[in-house]
């Protein structure tokens, strides 16, 4: 929507989207089927090994990643089966998801901010587990929803990615205003389930979701919350202040015991980087 | 600070009852509630959705046995929210019919934790920080349960789930065990078998529900393993984990492994008073992790009560109904409205069963001479135009086959039918009086008539004159 309070960048970028001449980043192959495949309860190590195999860069990160640190056991992982094996279909398949889609978004001109979005994107992601498991919900949804509630930020980078020297509160504002709407062109692009269609649109402010939509958003907006009280904790409003809490009816001593994952989130967003 | 008559802690099937009850006779009551909604886990995650589910798989499993044509057959792709269309609305529209009686009942709905501060004094907590206090003259714990989550079987709710996370599952599992032989594990068991899932439920008893007439718990089972599931009777777990790869794998203390995708683990459920601080107000548990309590749900503390399934076994929404209402009433000073014996218990497993007063073993200890009149679904005409798959209706009348002492049903609609004998158990009515009746025609209802009949027959005198 164009408002007359909106910056000529932003009110010209959102032009260009409703009439589709932006270009929108491409879905990775491998990611609509590690999608498809985080959901599903059957998976073996073999049909997971030949989706990563498709996009040869995908599979080298994700033996990366294995190895890291955090994943590392006594001897080297060599083959993505190897891997499975060792740390679970689940966590592979996560951990290829987000690589996957974290190479779509190219952004020459704001790498660091990028960089920044992948780092928030997994440990959303993380976090969404976890508020998924105090509330029994679905944990590999709401893994989803984490990964890509910032896909509207990430997608206004990529489109920019090309133009520097934009000030930063130029930036940041072009952001804001943009974030829902490019967020949702990518979202239905790609074809993305409806509450992670919702997270993306709907986590700042998940109040305003459509019923039954609610509370994928309201765990997106927690779950990036605590992914930055894991990061940037100055200037975080206190716990009883989080948002989403009404909709997901978790009280404060719940939201902690979902920080206490912090350390471990901590090392598997540091790998992931390290790759 | 607010002051109440009485307070209820929980708006499930027993604290709604027991509010209700609390204002119909007149008191100041209040009711608190720890999720956005009343309703209780029954509504919002287990009784209600796993009843859509059921549905679904009913409707399935006719379809199988090609009654609906053509069969339909589930793929393993399969999301298990297309399978209970409609849900949400279902939920929320029960919830609004139950927050709106509570409105029209007088009775305040406060959302938040409640915990003791003293006995007469609890500290209700609200998901934005704060508390507030509020004093009550009686109070009933009605705060549900939650599953157990036993050493051995580590519950991560994405492969190894519990019965308030199962319905989270995105897709049909190609296998799933199910650990234990209660109402829950049956229901489950039985439900996603008829979906098409191979099903492997593990017990340590020698059948399925042992509370149960034998009678139910077989004709549960012989319909459970003729879909290709499993039973595994007296047996014990040794450990579950999950192989890091792509199944569960379950340990027996004999040695067998189980492998499966899923696993449900249903082992029993513990009162929900974990953040209650039930001891600032000197209320004691019982060892099984629930409250202890009395004929009238009385606890170790005379002022508070408790209902439902914190109570602990059977653990029905109807007897945790009962046990509401009772306790609202002695609470309250008044007399119990009907005796227990007469609350029908009501079991959706597929097939359906259910039972009301006393069952056979139980009426033969307590009264000696029992005659039980049987007939079978299929000698409805009903029964036979639905093609029902067995089934029956099971009356125990004393010994003389005058008085009617329980019924036990197994079959479709059998939770419905139950309602039938339940009326008639209350009000007396002789076992002469079912054949005076004409039902519909043709109903399942009338395999009560045969049954009755059959009573009958069996009277010393015709069995005399027979002779």
């Amino acid at each position: 929507m164009v408002t007359s309070a909106m910056t000529p960048l932003a009110s010209s970028l959102n032009e260009r989207l409703r009439r589709g001449k932006l270009q929108l980043p491409p879905l990775p192959g491998a990611a609509v089927q590690l999608m498809e495949l985080s959901q599903k309860a059957n998976v073996d190590a073999a049909q997971l090994s030949q989706v990563i195999h498709q996009d040869q860069t995908l599979a080298g990160r994700v033996l990366q990643i294995a190895n890291a640190g955090s994943f590392r056991g006594v001897s080297e992982i060599v083959s993505l089966q190897q891997a499975v094996a060792r740390l679970g279909s689940n966590l592979i398949t996560e951990l290829a998801c987000a690589a996957s889609l974290q190479s779509a978004f190219r952004s020459p001109a704001h790498a660091d901010r990028m960089s920044r979005i992948g780092r928030y994107s997994m440990a959303s992601a993380l976090f969404a587990k976890e508020v998924a498991r105090a509330g029994r919900r679905n944990v590999e949804l709401a893994f989803l929803c984490g990964l890509m509630h910032n896909l509207g930020e990430a997608t206004v980078l990529y489109i920019l990615g090309k133009k520097r020297g934009i000030p930063s509160e130029a930036l940041q504002a072009c952001i804001d205003e943009l974030q829902g709407e490019a967020g949702l062109a990518v979202a239905k692009t790609w074809r993305l389930p409806q509450p992670v269609q919702a997270a993306i649109c709907f986590f700042p402010h998940p109040e305003d979701a459509p019923e039954g939509l609610a509370e994928p958003a309201a765990t997106a907006a927690l779950s990036h919350y605590l992914a930055r009280r894991l990061f940037d904790p100055d200037g975080c409003v206190p716990t009883t202040e989080a948002p989403g809490l009404d909709i997901l009816n978790l009280y404060p001593d719940e939201v902690e015991a979902a920080l206490d994952q912090r350390e471990k989130i901590r090392e598997a967003v540091a790998a992931m980087e390290a790759s | 600070m607010k002051r109440v008559e009485l307070l209820v802690i929980g708006s499930g099937p027993a604290g709604l009852q027991a509010a209700l009850e609390g204002a119909r006779a007149g008191a100041r009551v209040a009711i608190v509630e720890r999720e956005r909604r009343v309703g209780g886990e029954c509504l919002h995650r287990g009784t209600i959705p796993s009843k859509s589910l059921r549905e679904t798989a009913v409707q399935l499993s006719r379809a199988r046995r090609g009654l609906i044509i053509p069969p339909v057959y589930l793929d393993e792709a399969t999301e298990v929210a297309s399978l209970v269309g409609g849900l949400e609305k279902v939920v929320s529209g029960h919830s609004t019919v139950l927050r709106d009686e509570l409105m029209h009942a007088g009775v305040e709905a406060i959302h938040g934790r409640a915990r003791f501060v003293s006995p007469h004094r609890l500290a209700i907590a609200h998901v934005r920080g704060g508390e507030t206090l509020i004093e009550a003259a009686k109070i009933v714990v009605a705060v549900g349960s939650r599953p157990r989550m036993p050493p051995q079987v580590p519950i991560d709710h994405e492969n190894i789930l519990d019965s308030d996370s199962i319905f989270s599952m995105t897709y049909l599992p190609r296998s799933l065990t199910v650990l234990g032989g209660g109402v829950i594990a049956s229901e489950w068991a039985s439900t996603f078998s008829a979906l098409g899932v191979h099903v492997t439920m593990i017990d340590r008893n020698e059948r399925p529900m042992s509370f149960l007439d034998p009678e139910l718990s077989t004709a549960f089972i012989q319909a459970f393993e003729a879909t290709g599931s499993q039973y595994l009777h007296e047996r014990s777990i040794e450990r579950v984990w999950w192989d890091g790869a792509s199944e569960v794998v379950t340990k027996l203390a004999d040695g067998t492994e189980v492998r499966s995708r899923k696993l449900l683990c249903a082992f029993g459920r513990r009162a929900n008073v974990d953040q209650l601080e039930l001891a600032a107000a000197g209320v004691e548990l019982h060892a099984t992790g629930h409250l202890a309590t009395d004929a009238y749900g009385r606890t170790n503390v005379p002022h508070i009560y408790c209902a439902g399934d914190a109570a602990g076994p059977p653990a029905l929404a109807s007897t945790g109904q009962h046990q509401g209402r009772q306790a609202a009433r002695h609470a309250l000073g008044l007399a119990p409205s009907a005796p227990f014996e007469q609350v029908p218990m009501g079991i959706f497993t597929i097939p359906e069963l259910a039972s009301v007063g006393l069952d056979e073993a139980t009426a033969r200890a307590k009264h000696g001479d029992v005659i039980v009149g049987r007939a079978e679904i299929l000698d409805s005409a009903r029964g036979r135009i639905r093609r029902a798959e067995g089934g029956f209706i099971k009356l125990v009348a004393d010994g003389r086959g005058r008085r009617l002492l329980g019924a036990q049903i197994a079959g479709p609609l059998a939770t419905e039918l139950i309602a039938t004998a339940q009326l008639a158990l209350v009000h007396e009515m002789p076992i002469d009086g079912w054949v005076d009746q004409v039902f519909c025609f043709p109903t399942m209802a009338e395999a009560f008539i045969l049954a009755a009949r059959d009573v009958i027959y069996q009277r010393p005198a015709l069995s005399a004159a027979a002779e």
